[in-house]
Order: structure tokens, then sequence, then C-alpha cells
């Protein structure tokens, strides 16, 4: 049975692949507008009108990114590149390929996602219960507005205001990109503390958000779960409070909210892709902003497929284990 | 799309409760045709949260609709005041490097927003509704084809797929745009209708109706359409904020109608001229305060929607 699950499982994250690389090919090609003619119109204005006879140009550039051939054959060729990881070249860069541009970007992004998601769980799901929990400290229990304004505000509006109030008035925290310009990376602590120095920012706004999303959701579970037979029992076994807390009540709240967590992965996603432009974090979002500025379609298409699939395969992977994080789940077919 | 809050799984996950309203078990069992049932607006329960939300998003709607008529929104446009001052008495907000009336720019930016975001959020809506009909109604195969391609939907970034649209193509209107952002902001109306249309189809007075020869359009309609509404309302609010997230994002991307003047598109100019780090807090401040009453006053609405529709997400303590 649970291997019958998998497979399904599996052929979910194809199928979902498949419509997401579907969607960006229909719309890039039946979208009015031509990227290669724009390009190379603009490359002849750069120059000064000497470029010569234009349309062959443009003949031969369509010819080399096929634009030339019909539209079936077009998105078979398409499949078939994006199945081997050919995602083109840059036509800004040329002749930099767009997955090498993806690649450099891609330790920043997921250092970030990866931090910040982490952060966010932990520090939602504490606040979530703790604000239903009666025997916390009134202020925090309090909270509640709070998370609801953080929970529905952008991530990187957020983020504008981090950067004024600690990088801009108060100094204290570098405004902008990964690391200082000009600065020499090595195996050493100096390094270390220049990307953290400059990471905290936009991590910030984006654990302001999670930790309000999971918080709002851990909280509409525990108002339920504080309910329980099981959390009365308990009590009246007399458990330490804390046992009570972590064990009985969070440990079940756990699995209903990385269920949540999952649905909302493409909006946390999105929203990053902002918060890294407004602190021009070098990751994916940061490059989707230069190649938008640069009209470098191949590049905006290949980030935003490699996203789609990123997203389908973390989703996939957390439904794969889930049952070996909670035992309860047993795949039988309905 | 910015990070757009799922309110049905903040809430208390509303989809995946077959079984909620238990208070409408008491159809009619007689064979007389029910009329459609507009229950909904005689709740007596006033919602606290409904009434803030309601509240802040009105605020900010008489800012962009009543602002016009106190403010010369001319003073708005590229080199009509004096570029560079600080809030005073002439500039309530200032002026920006360009010689843009902050005040007037951000009054002038407010209904374009709205308006791309509402209608976008009535389209996801509507759109929403009518896949989670189909499926709820019809089960079998079409349900499952449509649950899973509206799952699949759900995970991918709507707002990436279309940065590659509205990269392309530079001519979009704002109605063109609020089409295209609401085919990718009508899934979650889709899973909670769905969801409600499982549990109120089996009820006696759809019944009544299928046994008096009523087509099934006409139950969908005028049978189970009137009992959802809140559920429909609350997931308009959802698509709403949706909507407003990702036409913000794609302005603050510097795509979408440019010469428009929104929310997101002062944003973009702010970013563009580096506005935080030279310390114009009057350029970035004001939008994003709006913006920050805009969404919490949508989400905070949204759940007092979804509490509304859904008595039991109320609090237990």
């Amino acid at each position: 049975m649970t291997v019958d699950y998998a497979l399904r499982r599996i052929a979910l994250f194809f199928i979902a692949v498949l419509v997401g690389v579907t969607i960006v090919f229909l719309l890039t090609r039946l979208a009015p507008g031509d990227p290669i003619e724009a390009k190379v119109l603009a490359l002849e204005a750069q120059a000064g009108n000497t470029l010569g006879n234009i349309d062959e140009i443009i003949n031969v550039y369509r010819k080399r990114f096929q634009l030339d051939r019909p539209l079936h054959l077009q998105y078979l060729t398409y499949l078939s590149n994006v199945a081997r990881g050919d995602l083109g070249h840059s036509l800004a860069y040329y002749p930099d390929r767009v997955s090498d541009r993806i690649m450099r970007a891609i330790p920043y992004s997921i250092g970030l996602i990866g931090v910040t998601t982490v952060l966010s769980a932990g520090l939602g799901l504490l606040f979530g219960a703790l604000i239903v929990w009666r025997k916390s400290w009134f202020l925090l229990r309090a909270l509640l507005p709070v998370l609801m304004v953080s929970a529905a505000v952008p991530f990187f509006l957020f983020g504008l205001v981090l950067q004024f109030a600690f990088a801009i008035h108060w100094k204290l925290l570098p405004p902008s990109h990964a690391i200082d310009f000009g600065f020499q990376i090595g195996w050493n602590f100096e390094t270390l503390w220049q990307f953290f120095k400059h990471a905290v920012l936009p991590s910030a706004a984006i654990i302001i958000g999670g930790v309000a999303l999971w918080g709002l959701g851990t909280r509409a579970l525990m108002v339920n779960t504080t309910g329980e037979d099981y959390m009365l029992l308990g009590e009246a076994k007399g458990l330490r409070e804390r046992r009570l807390f972590f064990t009985y009540a969070i440990r079940n709240i756990l699995l209903p909210q990385t269920t949540a967590f999952s649905l909302a992965l493409a909006a946390v996603v999105s929203g990053q892709v902002l918060v890294e432009i407004v602190f021009s974090y070098p990751g994916l979002g940061w490059h989707l902003r230069d190649a938008i500025g640069g009209s470098d379609y191949f590049v905006i298409q290949g980030i935003t497929l490699i996203i789609i699939i990123a997203i389908a395969f973390a989703l996939m992977v957390m439904d794969l284990i889930y049952p070996l994080i909670d035992p309860r789940i047993s795949y039988k077919r309905t | 799309m910015a990070n757009q809050p799922d309110t049905s799984q903040i809430a208390g996950s509303v989809g995946s409760d077959s079984e909620l309203s238990t208070t409408e078990q008491n159809a009619p069992t007689s064979l007389r045709r029910s009329m459609p049932s507009l229950r909904f607006l005689r709740s007596s329960r006033i919602n606290a949260k409904l009434i803030i939300g309601t509240s802040m998003i009105l605020i900010v709607v008489l800012l962009g609709y009543v602002g016009p008529l106190f403010v010369d929104l001319e003073r708005g446009e590229v080199a009509s005041v004096l570029p560079d001052q600080s809030p005073n008495a002439e500039h309530w907000l200032g002026t920006q490097v360009e010689g843009r009336d902050m005040l007037a720019w951000l009054i002038s930016s407010i209904p374009q927003t709205l308006r791309v975001g509402f209608l976008a959020g009535a389209l996801g809506v509507m759109l929403g509704a009518i896949i989670g009909f189909v499926a709820g109604y019809y089960g079998g195969f079409v349900d499952t084809v449509l649950r899973n391609f509206t799952d699949i939907m759900l995970i991918i970034p709507g707002l990436l797929v279309l940065v590659v649209l509205t990269a392309l193509v530079d001519v979009l209107t704002l109605e063109q745009m609020a089409i295209v952002i609401a085919a990718f902001a009508w899934m979650g109306a889709a899973r909670v209708i769905r969801a409600q249309v499982l549990s109120l189809r089996e009820r006696q007075y759809v019944e009544v109706a299928k046994m008096s020869g009523e087509k099934g359009l006409y139950i969908v309609f005028f049978e189970l359409m009137p009992n959802m509404m809140p559920f429909i309302l609350a997931a308009f609010v959802g698509a709403v904020i949706a909507s407003v997230g990702t036409a913000i994002a794609l302005f603050f991307l510097g795509l979408g109608p440019v010469s428009l003047n929104t929310l997101g598109s002062i944003l973009y100019w702010a970013q563009s001229y580096q506005a935080v780090v030279i310390g114009y807090w009057w350029w970035w401040g004001p939008p994003v305060a709006i913006l920050v009453i805009l969404f919490s006053g949508l989400f905070i609405a949204s759940i007092g929607l979804d509490e509304w529709a859904n008595p039991r997400l109320q609090e237990r303590s």
C-alpha cells in the first residue's frame, strides 16, 4: 500500500511540473510580442543603427532559439530541454547559460528560505499555542491582533520598514547585498560574520510574516486541542505543565500545521522573491528583477520554472516523509 | 501575490470539514418549493472582527474616492511641484525627486489599486465557485480531475507565472491585468465551495428539489447557492487579498501598465530611486502604511466572515 501511495505521489509531482511548464510555455509563445525582435531592436538602438540587415539577424536568432518551428514541435523540444536541465541562454548576458545564472543564485535563496522556514515554524508554533494557553503571561495573550496584522501584510513591506529603521536610521546592519562590496570570501570567521550580518534583515522581514501565519493557524488548532479529553486526562493525572504543553498539545498540532504550510509554500516563495529585491539579496528574486529590467526572457522563464519544480519537489518530499513523522497516518486507499 | 494568507486554513481548515453547519439540517420537508433562503442576512451575532475589518477597508476607500475632492490631483504629476521637500504645511507628505506631491500621488493611486484587486477577486471567486460547484455536485471522475487540478494550481506560484506573461506583454490594461490575476486567484474559493457543496447536496431539500423534477443547474443556483453565500463572501475577500497582493507585487516589479498610478508603482519608483537609502521616508512610508491598513482590514474581515459562515470556528474558551 505504501509503495502504491509513493508511486501515485511521485506521479502527481510530474503532473504538477508538466502543468506548470505547459502554462509557462503557452504564455510565452501565445502572447503577442516577440522577445527576439525586441532584443535585437534594442541592440540596434544601442549600436546606433549600424547593425545592417535587421531581418536577417532576427532570423538567425530565431533559428538559434528555435522559434521558427511549428508550435507542437517547439513544445516537445521545450519539454525535453527542460527535462535535461537546459534552459537556454541568457539574452542579456549571452553566451551565459540560464542554468549557470540560476545555480549562482540558488544557494542564497535556499539558505534564506531554509533558515526563515525553520525559525517561523518554531516561533509560530510557540507563540500561537501560548496565546491560547491559559497560564500564559497576559501580554503574550494580547499578541493576537499583532499576529493578525502581520499575517496579512506582504513580506516586502516589512522589508522596506526594517531596511529604513535598522540599516539607514540606526545604521546597525548593512542595507543590502549578501556581502560588503570588494570583500574577499574565505574560510574564516569574517566571511561567516559578513554573510550573517547581511542576511539578518531579509530573514527578519520573512520571519515576521511567517511567524504570524504559523501562529494564527496554530492558535486556531490549539483552541480545539485544549478542549480535547486527552488534555483533561493529562491534567488530571497531574502531568507537569511543560509536558502537557509540548508533548500533548504541540505534537498534535504539528502535522496539520505542516499541511497548512505546504499549501502556503508557493505564496511564501513569491514573498521571498520580493524581499530579495528590496535588499538586493543575490538570490533568484534579485536575478528575476535584473532579468525583467533587461528584458531577459529566458532567464525570467528559467527562474519561474526552477521555482515551480522546486516547490513541487519539496511538497512531494514532505508528503513522502509524513508517515515517518506521524504514526497515525497509514496510506490506505479511500 | 506576495504572501497570500489562506484564511480558510488559518481559521481552522474549513475545506476539509465536510459536516459543517448542522443547523441547516431542518430543511422544509413538504414538497412545496423552498424559496432561496436569505437566512445569512439575518444573522444575529454582531461580529466584531467583521466590523473592524470593514472599517479599515472603508478608511482606505474613503481616502481614495473622497480625497480627490480636497486635494488637487494634478500636483501628483511629474514636475508639477518643487522636488525634494520633506513634509511641510504646503505639502503634507512632502514631494519626491521628480517633483510630485506625495499626498496627491498617493490619493490618485488608491482607486486603481482597489479596482484591480476587487475586480480580480470577483472574477476569481466566480471561477472558483463554478469549479467548486461542478466538482462537488457532479462528483466522480469530474471531481477527481478538478480537485487535482485545483491542488496543482495551488502549488504553482501565480505571481511568477504572471511575471513571465507581463514581462512579454507591456500593453495590458488594468482590466486585462485583473483577468490574468484572477486566473491564479480562484483555488481557495474552489476548495471551500466544493467542500460545502459536498456537505449540502445530500440534504433533504435538495432531494425534494430533485424529486420535483428540477434540473441540476437550477438546483445549484437556486437551492445550493443561497445557502453558501457566507462562504462565497469569505472566499471573495480571500481572493481579493490574493489579487491585491499579486497586483502590488507586479507593479512593484515594474510590470503591468507602467503609466498607471498604483500603490505598487509608487513603491517601484521609490525602489528605483533608492528612496529608503536616501532617507525619503515620506515617499515609501505612506503607501506602506495604507497597504498595511488595507491588507489587515481585508484579512480581519475575512476571518470575521469565516466565523460568521461557520459558527463552530468561534472561540470555545
